[in-house]
């Protein structure tokens, strides 16, 4: 199966399910010059499945964004700042805008992309996009919006609060908790033999006192290593709670 | 959601589509352009600039173009400014002017003959002048190239299929007729219509005409931009700035909108150029530039919300492109390659360069800081604040077409309009 039929079923499984406002991303229809309406149509069309085929985006219907812009009324052409930007792409209850211009200049066609996210940064991309080969296009416009899709993905990631480190923090420290109790259990159990039964070395004879206080070390190391693991289990999980209280919305 | 087979359908129009722009005839694109100082009479003083908008127009043209003469003498301010152009020119004298039109006439007749569509750009700047006779003269450095030269050794000989003549000279209209003693106001338009037309303009269906006079030489060249004021218009406009439905395309109604727009504010400046601007009977449709075809250029987009007057500087200071943008629309400037340009605007600016042929700069993404521009002299002040006080675009241009009785260039909208500003 090629690539661009992967791509559209992809985009026809994602047209079928509803997107919200955490996962919508807009594309706007394209703007043109020097390129006949037909041509910035198809490049829109590559670039859309290629929008379509990211991973954690749920694009809009051309259709639905086109009836959301009319019903807006409202401007995307003025803003100067991440608030305004902002807002234009919380108006369109999205998560991302994509724009575009679909350029015929010097004997070429391009495209200029803009991808607003809608805490308000924006990135550009441009890519050419040869009429020699199908699919090509949509090849390329694939790997320029990897290029600014990638840095509004880890910017938001942080915020939104994947909370990997307290996780992170709580899980080690929770393993070491129960490490430390189990080699606790065992000192207790080591300490129990070792004062009941001389640690099960009167058979040794002459022997024994050594073999006492192997068993009298191996407690104490078993005691020791308990102690430790607590401690770190301990200071492991406070740290893990105070990082996830840091990173609360 | 559009169904593939509908997709099928599109790709096959636009393979049809891409199959019959392909069997357009290619156009091939020439230059011929004379700027002169110096004037034949003794009352008129050399001029400052005229050398340097010839040096300009070689470069606007020769990216774009097969072949470009320049027969100009640099002065020493301008060979510095354009290193190593000074070894292409050759002097402005009638025997350099016939050499050269001989060997472009040869060559655009191969490209005829070859099924080929030659278009020659014939440019002059420099002194005009209206003798006794009412004949109108241009100054070369030999002599004076009078009108009837123009018609019977420029025009009439001349192999290209289009010849666009863009004369920016006192008197000019005397010289296709001539920059100087003009009716002024509406009678300005109806005096040019009757003599261009009543003469011998019209045995040349395929000449376009783009005309200045102005009578004041101080208000023809601004020494902010080392140029004539309209030379400098013309310029703006066919790099670009001019192309109003973002066809990618500067035709002449579009190149005559740009003018207007752009000296709108200079009622009160002396020597307001006096513009006229006439497209070839041919083709009224035919573009002075096209931005679509293939050219040594790069490409500045200023996308839909930038606003407001706008100038692009080179790395040597020159003024290469100024325009006053409505918001809502994007429009691509054209660029010569291998330079580092300012993209100012009042108070501020942007630094970009252009490294390559066909690349793209979305001034969108430039990073602007705050900058003070300085103003010398009262005519300097009035031409910074009065010169592009007009945003340019759809809305001035459909104003201005209707105010003038003609119809706009078709712009075909489409959904892309609902994202723009109403």
């Amino acid at each position: 199966m090629s690539l661009s039929a992967v791509s559209l079923l992809l985009w026809l499984a994602q047209g079928a399910v509803p997107c919200d406002a955490n996962t919508r991303v807009v594309l706007v229809p394209f703007e043109r010059v020097a390129l006949p309406s037909a041509e910035a149509r198809a490049l829109e069309d590559a670039t859309r499945r290629a929008v379509a085929a990211l991973p954690d985006a749920c694009l809009e219907s051309r259709d639905d964004t086109v009836a959301r812009l009319r019903a807006s009324g409202a401007s995307l052409s003025a803003c100067g700042n991440a608030e305004c930007r902002s807002a234009q792409v919380g108006a369109l209850g999205a998560r991302r805008m994509v724009r575009g211009v679909a350029l015929g200049v010097g004997g070429r066609r391009s495209v200029a992309l803009t991808v607003t996210d809608a805490r308000g940064p924006e990135t550009r991309a441009h890519f050419e996009a040869p009429a020699t080969t199908p699919g090509e296009t949509e090849a390329r416009a694939k790997q320029a919006l990897q290029e600014v899709w990638s840095p509004l993905g880890t910017a938001r990631a942080a915020p939104r609060g994947s909370r990997l480190l307290p996780k992170v923090l709580l899980g080690t420290g929770g393993v070491a908790l129960a490490v430390g109790v189990g080699f606790g259990l065992a000192a207790r159990s080591t300490e129990s033999k070792v004062s009941k039964s001389g640690g099960e070395c009167a058979t040794a004879g002459e022997d024994f006192t050594n073999c006492f206080a192997s068993r009298l070390d191996h407690g104490r190391r078993q005691a020791r290593t308990s102690n430790v693991l607590l401690g770190l289990g301990a200071l492991l999980g406070v740290s893990g709670a105070l990082s996830f209280v840091w990173e609360l919305p | 959601m559009r169904s593939p087979s509908h997709r099928t359908l599109a790709l096959g129009v636009l393979l049809l589509v891409g199959t019959a722009a392909s069997a357009a005839p290619e156009q091939v694109h020439y230059a011929l352009i004379v700027a002169s100082n110096t004037g034949t009479e003794p009352s008129q003083a050399p001029l400052r600039y005229a050398d340097d908008d010839g040096a300009r127009y070689y470069e606007l043209f020769a990216p774009r173009s097969r072949e470009v003469v320049l027969l100009s003498v640099l002065d020493a301010d301008t060979q510095v400014l354009h290193p190593g152009l000074a070894a292409k020119t050759r002097p402005p004298t009638h025997a350099a002017l016939w050499d050269a039109l001989a060997r472009l006439n040869a060559r655009m007749a191969g490209d005829r003959a070859r099924g080929a569509v030659p278009v020659l750009s014939f440019v002059f700047v420099g002194h005009g002048k209206r003798g006794a006779a009412g004949e109108g003269t241009v100054s070369l450095l030999d002599g004076p190239l009078t009108r009837t030269e123009l018609f019977s050794r420029v025009l009439a000989p001349s192999k290209a299929s289009f010849l666009q003549l863009i004369v920016d000279a006192c008197d000019s209209y005397f010289f296709v007729h001539s920059r100087g003693s003009l009716p002024v106001g509406p009678a300005y338009a109806e005096a040019v219509k009757g003599l261009l037309g009543g003469r011998e303009l019209e045995r040349f269906p395929q000449v376009g005409v783009v005309l200045s006079t102005s009578s004041e030489q101080e208000s023809h060249e601004w020494s902010a931009i080392r140029s004539g004021v309209f030379s400098h218009m013309v310029r703006s406009a066919l790099s670009g700035a001019g192309d109003v439905n973002g066809d990618g395309r500067v035709d002449y109604a579009e190149l005559r909108g740009f003018v207007a727009a752009a000296s709108h504010g200079m009622d009160d400046v002396r020597g307001q150029p006096r513009v006229f601007i006439q497209p070839p009977a041919l083709d009224r449709a035919f573009a002075l530039t096209d931005l679509g075809e293939a050219a040594s250029l790069g490409y500045l987009l200023v996308p839909t919300g930038l606003e407001g007057r706008l100038w692009v500087e080179d790395a040597r200071g020159i003024r290469v492109v100024e325009l006053h943008k409505e918001r809502e629309r994007p429009l691509v400037l054209s660029l010569p390659v291998g330079r580092g340009y300012y993209l100012r605007a009042t108070g501020r600016e942007a630094a970009f360069a252009i490294t390559r042929a066909s690349e793209v700069v979305d001034a969108g993404g430039l990073r602007w800081r705050e900058t003070s521009v300085a103003a010398r002299g009262a005519v300097e002040d009035a031409l910074r604040d009065k010169l592009f006080a007009v945003p340019f675009g759809p809305r001035f241009y459909r104003g201005y077409m209707a105010s003038l009785g003609l119809t706009p260039a078709p712009g075909d909208a489409d959904e892309a309009d609902v994202a723009r500003a109403p």
